[in-house]
């Protein structure tokens, strides 16, 4: 069977019915409510704006200020229609204004998170720890627009055409880039054994 | 880490502003009423003149250019208040640009450009309306110093998020 | 289906929980698209696995000053949040943010802002009317804006006339001219004949009540009014009277 793993990064996550409540309420001035938003969907925001900046607290700060700008634009978004898209939208401006302030100053994304293998589940064979360890730096390297767009479709699970309106580019330029980020993690892969039928 | 603590203290003005944007108090005495009435006076002037103008607009395309145009008196405003120092004011009128822009401006686009599509002749005044709109808002985004007194305002601050809001909500024009 | 390219579907994570028969059958006689299916499902289980830091607390201030935790009582809450139980506006609470020692400050930390100065009614009121008309597709909606626009103007003269100079009550109801004319009376005209007569009828004489209402007051007003505010006042009484005599065919018509 031909199925993909999704992470499962809703720790907090709304139903939809819920969620659209919640926008609702918070669009009619309810903090609570937009708080049940935030911790719907900081942990994802969260984790693709660490990748993308490969450090915390930038990460941090990040998220908040996309948080803060979803707050004061709140009234601009359609209830019902997909909430985390627009939410990374903003999410992926505010990493690219922060990639242009970082190009005016002349300094680099710091590429210093500290090893997080002793997060990794502790089952985890050592030859399993090694490949995330080889797909993690392999994942850094890549150009800053391909990880997005691997990101947000393999892991966030974004559609395409989703992924694309976050970057504001085309679907296609958004599945090429999927596509060449994956060619290229994929060859540090070892070859599995064929499972039995 | 300076750079978090700021950004965390600007999350309560920025929330604090949100939940409290209806009870913004009058002024309180006759004289201080009186005070913003003749600081205002030009600028209510050339409000109702703008809105003479709205009411003239037929189409969406209109509307949204008229409210670039009263965007850009704001801006004006803006500016002054800048020059002056006074972080008040810049909250104020950063307050009614965002405002402007996201309530009055932005629908008329949307609308304007569901109605008008590439290769029509209104294409490309539309286009026009979009990047003016556009440049304004990266324009009046810079306005607000990252150093200086009005830099350590956490409330200038907070409206300069607000600003960034409503230039990412309008964002720029799609390339043909 | 080549391997190429049902590898490249692969890759392209092109493909759904149900894959097409194409994809299903070719997988299923070969083994090297198996094995790079594998390869790309491992893939996908590893980026969902890459290590992330916590950032619970981060989080969890944001979410906690959206909540303002105002009903927590005092004995359990640490001393660094005594200061969000103040019924003071939020930035005003800022002032006090400093004791506790909860947050580390820089040199570059923001000094405690003062409250901010009271804004002008007036002013938020026709930004408020100005994103109304440019809502408003239709006569009789900006109508509605016009004759509130009006009334806020005969507001102000009222908060005002006794005490502003000559300048400040000219404008007025020079503006208040421009509301009456180019707003209300203008739309009045405009209203579309195909309306139902009853919402016209409601409409047209909602804005004539508000400018009789507008010359009673003027008038009132001007007989307790300072001389330099007299000749306004009845410039506004007039405006009004004149903005009714132009409705008064409108309404017959209707």
């Amino acid at each position: 069977m031909l199925r993909r793993v999704t992470s499962n990064h809703d720790t907090d996550a709304l139903p939809p019915d819920e969620e659209t409540e919640a926008i609702l309420a918070a669009q009619a001035g309810d903090r609570t409510a937009f708080a049940k938003i935030v911790s719907a969907h900081w942990d994802r925001l969260f984790r693709w704006l660490f990748q993308m900046t490969r450090d915390r607290h930038r990460a941090e700060d990040l998220t908040q200020e996309t948080f803060l700008k979803a707050l004061v634009a709140l009234k601009t978004f359609r209830a019902g229609s997909n909430f985390r898209a627009w939410l990374f939208r903003i999410g992926h401006n505010n990493f690219v204004n922060l990639k242009r302030s970082q190009r005016r100053t002349t300094a680099v994304l710091p590429d210093d998170a500290p090893d997080e293998r002793g997060q990794d589940d502790p089952a985890a064979t050592a030859e399993d720890r090694e490949t995330l360890a080889k797909v993690q730096a392999a994942v850094r390297a890549l150009p800053a627009d391909f990880r997005a767009a691997l990101l947000l479709r393999a892991e966030q699970d974004l559609s395409f055409k989703e992924v694309a309106a976050v970057m504001g580019i085309t679907e296609e330029t958004a599945r090429w880039r999927v596509f060449k980020a994956r060619q290229k993690l994929v060859q540090l892969l070892e070859p599995e054994n064929e499972a039995r039928p | 880490m300076k750079i978090r603590t700021p950004l965390f203290l600007i999350a309560f003005a920025v929330i604090s502003a949100w939940a409290s944007a209806q009870n913004a108090s009058g002024p309180t005495t006759a004289a201080e009423h009186l005070g913003l009435m003749k600081s205002n006076r030009k600028l209510l002037e050339e409000l109702i003149e703008e809105g003479v103008r709205l009411g003239d607009a037929n189409t969406n395309l209109e509307r949204a250019a008229d409210c670039q145009s009263v965007a850009n008196r704001l801006g004006r405003e803006l500016k002054r208040a800048i020059d002056l120092d006074d972080a008040d004011r810049v909250v104020e009128m950063s307050d009614h640009f965002s405002s402007l822009i996201q309530s009055g401006f932005l629908p008329n686009l949307e609308t304007a450009k569901e109605n008008i599509p590439v290769g029509s002749p209104d294409y490309p005044r539309l286009l026009a309306i979009h990047t003016t709109a556009a440049n304004s808002l990266d324009a009046v985004k810079l306005l607000i110093p990252t150093e200086g007194k009005l830099s350590k305002s956490l409330r200038v601050q907070a409206a300069r998020i607000k600003l960034e809001a409503a230039a990412a909500a309008v964002g720029k024009p799609e390339k043909e | 289906m080549k391997c190429e390219a049902c590898q490249n579907r692969i890759l392209a994570l092109e493909y759904t929980p149900e894959p097409t028969e194409e994809l299903r059958e070719h997988l299923a006689s070969c083994a090297a698209c198996r094995t790079a299916q594998k390869k790309a499902v491992k893939l996908d289980a590893l980026l969902a696995r890459l290590p992330v830091p916590s950032s619970q607390r981060a989080k969890a201030k944001l979410i906690a000053s959206l909540n303002d935790q105002l009903s927590v009582p005092s004995s359990k809450v640490p001393a660094y949040r005594q200061w969000m139980r103040s019924p003071l506006p939020g930035v005003a609470a800022l002032v006090v943010l400093g004791i506790g020692g909860f947050f580390y400050f820089s040199k570059k930390q923001p000094q405690p802002e003062l409250a901010e100065k009271p804004r002008h009614e007036l002013l938020n009121k026709e930004l408020g009317n100005v994103v109304k008309l440019a809502r408003a597709d239709s006569a009789p909606d900006r109508l509605r804006v016009w004759t509130d626009w009006a009334t806020d103007l005969r507001g102000e003269t009222r908060d005002l006339y006794k005490v502003a100079p000559a300048e400040e009550l000219s404008s007025l109801a020079r503006m208040y001219e421009r509301a009456v004319n180019e707003g209300i009376v203008k739309q009045a005209t405009r209203l579309p004949e195909h309306m139902d007569a009853e919402e016209k009828q409601k409409l047209l004489q909602a804005a004539d009540t508000k400018l009789a209402e507008g010359v009673a007051e003027a008038e009132r007003l001007h007989g307790e009014a300072p001389p330099q505010a007299q000749k306004y006042l009845k410039q506004m009484a007039e405006t009004s009277r004149e903005g009714r005599r132009k409705l008064e065919p409108i309404l017959k018509g209707v």
